[in-house]
């Protein structure tokens, strides 16, 4: 049977779960990342509702990612286009904290940079005065 | 092998020897009853002690390991509704007559337990009020806990029970390192195994915890309190079946007596 792996997607990290499951097909997997994704979620939709799950092969190649605003049951007694718009709104909150995620790393990698690069400016001048 | 009195009576956290504290809270004259009948075993993970299917004729006080008090679903699912470390003790049940059992019992984390038959701790019970007491302490440590969990997971969230469950065995154990694997965890809470996998690796980088594998180390446990539901302050150390043997010889013994006592509730109830 194939492996899967599940990767928690938070707004604040990435969480993986390392050690895959065995499940039948991609079809099997959804159903899992769904039962997964109610368990997480209950008994607290609304802190949870821009999280997503992304499900990937054995190969770590992306299959589908799974937001749990879209099998959010507490969203259910809503009429159809409130519960679109909610869903709407969440996959944007969710880009938005990866968007935050990324600007952050850039900044480190930038900071690195500028740490890497003060340190050869300083040996340059360090040998220039003998 | 029968237990010197020694080793149950004189044991604190600290100790290499531990004993179970509600054991160890007993008068000598309430423990010199149960001595004779006491043993000391080893357990394994995974050992049943009672099931629905067969029962048990004893009664068990965790020294080192913790059992699970489980219900069994039907389709096999083991889901705790208590569990019983060293501040408690536990059998099937204390009724030696009964026998429709609707839990199951077994070995969440391994170690050393004392084992007393159901029996022989009635028949002491029979002559001494404070074993009478710890029977009822330990009845209702049960039922309160059943009670809190079954509320627990109606209204609160996977991550907030995983602290609750954690924070109670690692202070009811009285260790930083809990040995428990993801698969024996989502039992407990009647969750995925990738669930707990997700719920560990989160709170691991949020520095609450270690994870490695079948060990959970706390590095913070003030910041994993803060984490867990409020029903970690309904099942706290006040409610403990030690605690409360303690509190109620403490009130029983005269001042001069009472003040040869130590301020740890885990060491023996030092009335000698």
């Amino acid at each position: 049977m194939p492996l899967y792996y599940f990767v928690l997607k938070n707004g604040r990290h990435s969480i993986p779960d390392r050690e895959g499951e065995e499940l039948t097909d991609e079809a099997a997997a959804r159903e899992y990342a769904v039962a997964v994704a109610r368990e997480l979620m209950r008994n607290a939709p609304l802190r949870a509702r821009s999280w997503r799950l992304q499900v990937s092969d054995e190969n770590l190649q992306p299959c589908f990612e799974l937001l749990f605003a879209a099998i959010d049951d507490s969203l259910s007694h809503l009429p159809l286009h409130l519960r679109n718009s909610i869903e709407h709104a969440c996959r944007n909150t969710a880009s938005l904290s990866d968007t935050i995620i990324g600007v952050q790393k850039t900044l480190f990698q930038v900071r690195e940079t500028l740490v890497g690069a003060n340190r050869i400016i300083d040996r340059v001048s360090f040998g220039g005065r003998f | 092998m029968t237990l010197p009195l020694d080793s149950v009576r004189q044991s604190g956290p600290n100790d290499g020897h531990k004993s179970n504290a509600c054991v160890a809270a007993l008068s000598s004259s309430a423990l010199s009853l149960l001595r004779p009948h006491l043993t000391e075993i080893v357990l394994a993970e995974g050992t049943v002690l009672w099931s629905s299917r067969g029962s048990t004729t004893d009664v068990y006080f965790p020294v080192s390991g913790l059992i699970s008090v489980a219900l069994a679903m039907p389709n096999g699912e083991l889901v705790e509704v208590a569990s019983i470390a060293c501040e408690a003790g536990v059998g099937s049940y204390f009724d030696p007559d009964q026998n429709d059992y609707l839990t199951t019992g077994v070995v969440q984390v391994g170690g050393n337990f004392i084992r007393i038959s159901t029996s022989n701790l009635l028949s002491a019970a029979n002559q001494n009020q404070q074993i009478k007491d710890l029977i009822g302490f330990c009845e209702e440590w049960i039922l309160l806990q059943g009670q809190q969990i079954a509320a627990c997971n109606a209204v609160h969230a996977a991550d907030k029970r995983f602290c609750r469950w954690l924070l109670g065995c690692a202070q009811r154990m009285e260790t930083a390192t809990v040995r428990a694997t993801q698969e024996s965890i989502a039992a407990v809470l009647g969750v995925r195994r990738t669930t707990v996998t997700l719920i560990a690796q989160d709170l691991q980088t949020g520095g609450l915890i270690q994870y490695r594998r079948g060990r959970i180390v706390v590095s913070d446990m003030s910041l994993l309190r803060s984490s867990a539901c409020e029903c970690c302050d309904t099942l706290d150390r006040h409610r403990w079946p030690s605690t409360r043997l303690l509190a109620a010889s403490a009130s029983k013994v005269p001042p001069s007596e009472a003040s040869s006592e130590t301020n740890c509730p885990m060491i023996g109830s030092g009335q000698k």
